[in-house]
């Protein structure tokens, strides 16, 4: 016949148990948010979520028919691949507003330096708390592309491209 | 930006007199989230334009970068501050070298 434990010893092991659960449950999430965030380059996505880190695009009407574009890349991104998805991304702005062609007036490509903090998970009791214990640069591409929307007629000028076309080029690579 | 452009002369006393018209826009103003480096990013449009026949006679796109640390200033907010004043000071002082280039008269632009 086993002993029966205490109110104590209960309560003791619950908490072990919990403990061990709050362990587990942290070292997942870490690890699907390393995988999610880190593993593969930026893709067409918006860049004001804060799960993106601020990496994606971004786009604002800038002056009557024209807007701006700049795409972030997160290290692991080319420069080409953030062009891509600045152009792919004023393919969809041309047929959000209802139109066809648009024109770029200026396009431009950076890389930026980014000071990230590198820190490793310590339990204190509870949930892992990354704390921080140095810092590193990183290279990060950007894009800035400055595009006129085009209003619908019958024929455009030969410097207009075809939102369609590149929808069709870039989406199937970049969505 | 009038202060700049006042400071270095080129700032018309008139608006109606001045022979160039200067539109700027903020496309970006790139902040990091966090870290004990703040590292700002501006990126601005600067056009500028005839008066007389509509001309465009710059356009371009011009980044900047200001990098503070916790030398600059302890606190996180006064160090994104100061990292923001001092990117969008950098890309003003960019574009003003840009503009001596141009050799325009002195205080030409609205």
């Amino acid at each position: 016949m086993m002993p029966m434990r205490s109110l104590g010893e209960v309560f003791t092991a619950k908490r072990g148990m919990s403990v061990i659960k709050g362990l587990f449950g942290s070292i997942i999430i870490l690890i699907i948010l390393g995988l999610l965030g880190c593993a593969q380059p930026t893709g067409y996505t918006k860049a004001n979520p804060p799960w993106t880190a601020g990496y994606g695009y971004s786009d604002k009407r800038i002056n009557g028919d024209e807007f701006s574009i700049v795409v972030t890349g997160n290290p692991l991104t080319s420069k080409p691949r953030v062009a891509e998805i600045a152009l792919l991304r004023a393919a969809h702005l041309t047929k959000e507003e209802g139109l066809t062609h648009f024109v770029i007036i200026k396009r431009k490509a950076e890389t930026l330096e980014r000071a990230e903090l590198i820190s490793i998970p310590l339990w204190f009791g509870g949930p892992l708390v990354p704390v921080p214990i140095g810092e590193k640069t990183t290279k990060e591409p950007m894009a800035i592309l400055l595009i006129r929307l085009l209003p619908l007629q019958p024929a455009y000028p030969p410097d207009a491209l075809n939102a369609a076309e590149i929808i069709e080029h870039l989406a199937k690579h970049l969505e | 930006m009038r202060l700049s452009l006042k400071q270095y002369g080129f700032l018309s006393t008139s608006d109606l007199a001045a022979p160039f018209r200067l539109e700027v826009f903020l496309i970006e103003l790139k902040q990091p989230v966090s870290g004990f480096t703040t590292i700002v990013d501006s990126v601005m449009r600067y056009k500028l334009t005839r008066s007389s026949d509509d001309r465009v006679v710059y356009d371009d796109i011009i980044t900047a970068s200001y990098r503070a640390t916790m030398d600059d200033a302890f606190y996180g907010v006064q160090r994104l501050k100061l990292a923001n004043e001092g990117s969008i000071r950098a890309n003003i002082e960019a574009f003003l070298g840009h503009l001596h280039s141009l050799n325009l008269t002195k205080s030409p632009i609205q």
